[in-house]
């Protein structure tokens, strides 16, 4: 009885000693998410896309720019070659642009804006319709902010071409 | 029957290859992101009874509560309702129905005229190449 005493007090005297001197190790910091998965994955960006377009295609500011898109649309309903590209591209540009896993793969900014003539009226109209889209679903300031710095950047090759 | 024994190989063959050909042809990347998001149609509506926001905030309760609409927008300055969606779960006439009944406006499908010259277009459907697009990636493991 008083040795296995002895015992138990050895031990644990023992494991007491290992903790105490162990060294701290440096606290590594846990990697900040990127804004992709802060905006919540392919499901929020692709909700996000939809409320976009939607806002897009109501909007009396974007009726030109978007004319063939909406034609297109009107036209051929859901089988919209068009829409489908659009969303396509978007859904993969702001995935790109927010940190996510996959590339765009699009043509680059100018040559998809060659001819267009995007004016800085529409151009901010168009940021508005994208806000709007991103208050819809909540997204915080934070969020929206480090979204819009980096799509805000594109303009130079947007407006005027 | 040897004849038909041996055509039949041939085309089991040609076959195969095509088949092994297309699998490395979808592997070659990995499939974009947006293949991994749910499809989304759209449908663009111009409404004369659309008056003020009292009748913009009752279509808008109605679109939200409605199953498979992904997202709406109604401008009163345009008279326009946009509605995307997805297209296994609804369709045009449903959400035409659906408003007229449920908030009494009657409605059209947007249509835009053509002030350009319409330019010359790829004579194959576009129908095609998203379908094929489907298929690769379909195919794609990466």
């Amino acid at each position: 009885m008083k040795k296995s005493f002895i015992w138990s007090l050895f031990l644990i005297t023992s494991c007491l000693a290992v903790f105490s001197c162990k060294k701290d190790e440096p606290v590594t910091p846990t990697p900040t998410p990127s804004l992709y998965d802060r905006l919540g994955g392919i499901a929020a960006i692709s909700a996000v896309v939809d409320q976009f377009i939607a806002n897009v295609a109501a909007d009396p500011e974007m009726q030109r720019t978007f004319k063939p898109l909406l034609e297109d649309v009107g036209k051929n309903g859901a089988e919209s070659a068009r829409l489908r590209l659009l969303r396509a591209n978007l859904i993969d540009q702001i995935g790109e642009a927010a940190g996510g896993p996959l590339k765009y793969k699009g043509k680059d900014m100018v040559t998809a804006h060659k001819g267009m003539k995007i004016t800085e009226k529409e151009f901010n109209a168009l940021v508005a319709d994208l806000v709007t889209a991103l208050n819809k679903f909540k997204v915080p300031a934070a969020e929206q902010n480090d979204l819009l710095t980096v799509l805000g950047g594109l303009k130079g090759q947007i407006v005027g071409q | 029957m040897a004849n038909i024994t041996s055509i039949f190989k041939k085309i089991t063959m040609i076959s195969f290859a095509w088949f092994v050909a297309f699998l490395v042809y979808a592997n070659l990347e990995p499939a974009p992101l947006h293949t991994y998001a749910p499809p989304a149609a759209m449908v663009i509506f111009k409404s004369t009874d659309l008056k003020d926001n009292e009748k913009v905030k009752q279509i808008n309760d109605v679109l939200e509560k409605t199953n498979g609409i992904t997202a709406n927008a109604i401008n009163l300055e345009s008279q326009l309702i946009s509605i995307a969606y997805h297209p296994e779960k609804t369709n045009t006439n449903s959400l035409k129905d659906l408003l007229k009944n449920s908030c009494g406006i009657d409605l059209a499908i947007a249509t835009y005229e053509r002030n350009e010259t319409p330019q010359p277009e790829c004579p194959i459907p576009h129908g095609v190449f998203a379908n094929l697009e489907k298929l690769k990636y379909a195919f794609c493991f990466r």
